[in-house]
């Protein structure tokens, strides 16, 4: 009897009452294991459009740059600043130069005003060792 | 028994039949199977490759020409064609859908692009051409079938028409077709990769699909020696006087001498190379840097070299005399001066200032031709500078060793003169320069520096060879320093600085071994003469009212220094002792 009843149990377990389960979980596993390559395409696709994008990001940023340079070396270029140097600044050519000799040494390098010359920083305070100090005693 | 037994054999016998003919089907489906998956699998693969991969030449952007100072003379833009697939465009009211929304994108009228599909017979042709990135990028958007994006960068010159010869130009493939962009199409141009991708039906790369790219090397940025300020003002000196004399053409080429950096070369008549018209064929001659390819007779300007012959041998001295009879004689030929006067005694400086033809021919027949040739080949004459531009010519020296049956005593005459030996102005100019770095002969310099992707590599500066010694370059130079004294104020006048000079007006020869009645007028200037920083080399080819080196060139050297060497921070000379 006991016997029955362990298979009755062993059965309850195992038997009807688990297959619908067992399918269940099987069915479940399946599932997942589909989905997962879904959510690995799903992941890859968004990848590579954020990678797109940021491409397409760079290059519209890359060409604005090489324009805005090039706008730069036209501004700069000799015929933009002749044009803002005569027609906006109204400059003109000299009719004459004249250059001046000054029968003098250039100038030297400290000639700046001590007030015009750059701020040095002031030196950090070396302190002595014992031993100089000692020896500083001695008259 | 016997009727079932022959319906059981008459049943076998269709089963066997059906089973035949299901055989022999099934050994069929196979075999093709086999000649499709296996014998003929390459050829479907590649077709089926072929269908949805996609394989894109990639070019990375070219390199840039720039001035010495980084200035931008040629840049590369993107810029795009948009190509269309004519089978895309048969039906008439899907041509006219695609080409409204592309008309959206471009600014190009619809019916413009209709019609170029309709008339051309081609798989595909370009409906707009120079599109911006901006515009591109809206036409990727639209995700049209059957059309299609072409990188095809331009060159933009932020300058303006400037070095056009010495620059040159690119061709629709982007490779470069003469100058400089030809001569270092493999350093400017970079290398090209490729782009591998699966496609949709419409041609776009899709998502998720294999992807393989083989980047593309940039190229390099070229920094010319050619400074972009003294080209543009040698460049207008030039054209005035070729304006002003009615002259058909000339050359001008600025140099420092210490180094060989040529800093302006200019050549009359010139195209613009910011709208080269390649379906004209004659303007065709006036792509080449006549500076560099086209040799002429030098005329007076060569008595420099025959003077710095005589005086490096210590064969004459500036005040070793000799005696002006006006002519020499060599068989049937004679030489006469210019101005087909006889000047009586002279000393050597007299023959440089007065250029006597005779005293050229006195000195150089006092080195002898052994020891004048071997000047001339000194100085860089009769082989190419070596400067790395195609075409270089070498010019033409006739010498005893070089041509001995025709050769004679004549020809050194009219060579110590710079008639019946040709030279190029580069040559000319790298002679000059020679003169003015204490006798050292530089090999001329148009790249300064290469910055590519593996680094900045500087051109260092070459020297070829000493062909005189500094004494004789400095005596040479005082020479050229009383030369230019006795040229008008009027031609020749750099306040503030000293020149040393020497002017040139020679014959233009007719290629039958005669001379036309036509002349170039050429002036070779230094400038400062105690320290030289500039060597100018001015050549103005058949002036119509004068044809006077003096008068025609020695006003454009002076327009030349006047604005350069204060450009140049290069300070003015002392004054003189005598208060001058």
């Amino acid at each position: 009897m006991a016997s029955d009843r362990e298979l009755e149990g062993a059965s309850g377990i195992l038997g009807f009452a688990t297959l619908p389960l067992i399918l269940l979980v099987a069915a479940m596993i399946v599932g997942v294991a589909a989905l997962l390559p879904l959510v690995q395409s799903s992941g890859a696709t968004t990848t590579a459009g954020d990678i797109t994008s940021l491409q397409q990001e760079r290059d519209d940023m890359q060409a604005k740059l090489e324009e805005e340079q090039l706008k730069v070396a036209q501004l700069g270029s000799l015929s933009a600043v002749r044009n803002l140097a005569i027609n906006k600044l109204h400059m003109v050519t000299p009719d004459d130069i004249r250059y001046i000799h000054v029968d003098a040494p250039p100038p030297s390098a400290d000639s700046i005003p001590p007030q015009l010359a750059p701020e040095t920083q002031p030196q950090a305070q070396t302190s002595n060792s014992l031993l100089d100090d000692i020896i500083g005693l001695i008259p | 028994m016997t009727g079932r037994k022959k319906r059981w054999t008459n049943a076998t016998w269709r089963v066997w039949a059906v089973i035949t003919v299901l055989g022999l089907g099934g050994f069929a489906i196979v075999a093709r199977l086999v000649q499709l998956q296996i014998l003929d699998h390459a050829r479907y693969a590649e077709a089926a490759r072929e269908m949805h991969i996609n394989q894109e030449t990639i070019a990375d952007r070219r390199g840039a020409l720039l001035d010495r100072n980084g200035y931008p003379l040629a840049a590369s833009q993107d810029a795009y064609n948009l190509m269309v697939e004519t089978g895309a465009w048969k039906d008439p009211a899907d041509a006219m859908y695609a080409a409204n929304l592309l008309s959206q994108a471009t600014g190009v009228p619809s019916k413009t692009m209709t019609d170029i599909v309709a008339s051309v017979d081609a798989y595909e042709v370009p409906v707009a051409k120079g599109l911006t990135y901006a515009q591109a990028t809206a036409v990727r958007n639209l995700r049209l079938t059957g059309v299609r994006l072409l990188d095809t960068p331009v060159r933009v010159y932020p300058e303006g028409n400037i070095a056009s010869q010495l620059m040159g130009f690119i061709g629709y493939d982007g490779s470069g077709l003469t100058g400089l962009e030809s001569d270092l199409n493999t350093v400017l141009g970079g290398s090209s990769g490729t782009l591998t991708y699966e496609r949709d039906a419409a041609g776009q790369e899709l998502a998720i699909g294999d992807r393989s790219e083989t980047p593309a090397e940039p190229g390099s940025n070229v920094v010319l020696t050619i400074d972009r300020y003294i080209q543009q003002v040698a460049q207008e000196e030039l054209q005035k006087a070729v304006d002003a004399h009615q002259a058909s053409g000339g050359s001008v080429l600025v140099v420092r001498p210490q180094t060989g950096e040529i800093l302006a070369v200019a050549n009359y008549p010139s195209f613009d190379v910011t709208k080269p018209d390649l379906n004209d064929p004659s303007k065709a001659d006036t792509y080449r840097n006549r500076a560099v390819t086209d040799a002429y007779e030098p005329g007076s300007v060569f008595k420099l070299i025959t003077t710095a012959a005589g005086l490096d041998t210590g064969t004459v001295t500036p005040t070793t005399p000799w005696y002006d009879s006006g002519e020499i004689s060599f068989g049937d030929w004679t030489i006469r001066n210019w101005d087909l006067s006889s000047h009586g005694s002279m000393d050597v400086q007299g023959m440089l200032t007065l250029s006597l033809n005779t005293g050229a021919a006195w000195v150089a027949q006092q080195c002898g031709p052994d020891t004048f040739y071997q000047y001339v080949q000194k100085f860089g004459f009769g082989v190419p500078t070596g400067s790395g531009l195609s075409g270089e010519s070498a010019g033409n020296v006739r010498s005893p060793d070089t041509d001995p049956s025709g050769w004679s005593q004549v020809d050194l005459a009219t060579n110590s003169f710079g008639q019946g030996i040709t030279a190029t102005p580069l040559q000319m100019a790298m002679a000059l320069g020679a003169i003015a770095n204490g006798g050292n002969l530089m090999k001329p310099m148009f790249v300064k520096e290469v910055d590519g992707p593996s680094g900045s590599q500087p051109v260092a500066p070459e020297v070829v060879r000493q062909a005189i010694s500094p004494q004789t370059s400095r005596t040479l130079l005082d020479m050229m320093g009383v030369v230019a004294d006795n040229v008008s104020r009027d031609y020749l006048n750099v306040p503030g600085y000293t020149v040393g000079a020497k002017t040139g007006t020679a014959q233009v020869a007719d290629g039958n071994g005669g001379y036309k009645a036509t002349y170039i007028s050429s002036f070779a200037g230094i400038v400062p003469l105690e320290s030289p920083q500039l060597a100018i080399l001015v050549k103005v080819d058949e002036p119509k009212d004068v044809p006077w080196g003096s008068a025609v060139a020695a006003p454009v050297f002076s327009g030349i220094s006047n604005k350069v060497l204060p450009y140049l921070n290069i300070p003015p000379s002392p004054p003189k002792s005598d208060g001058q």
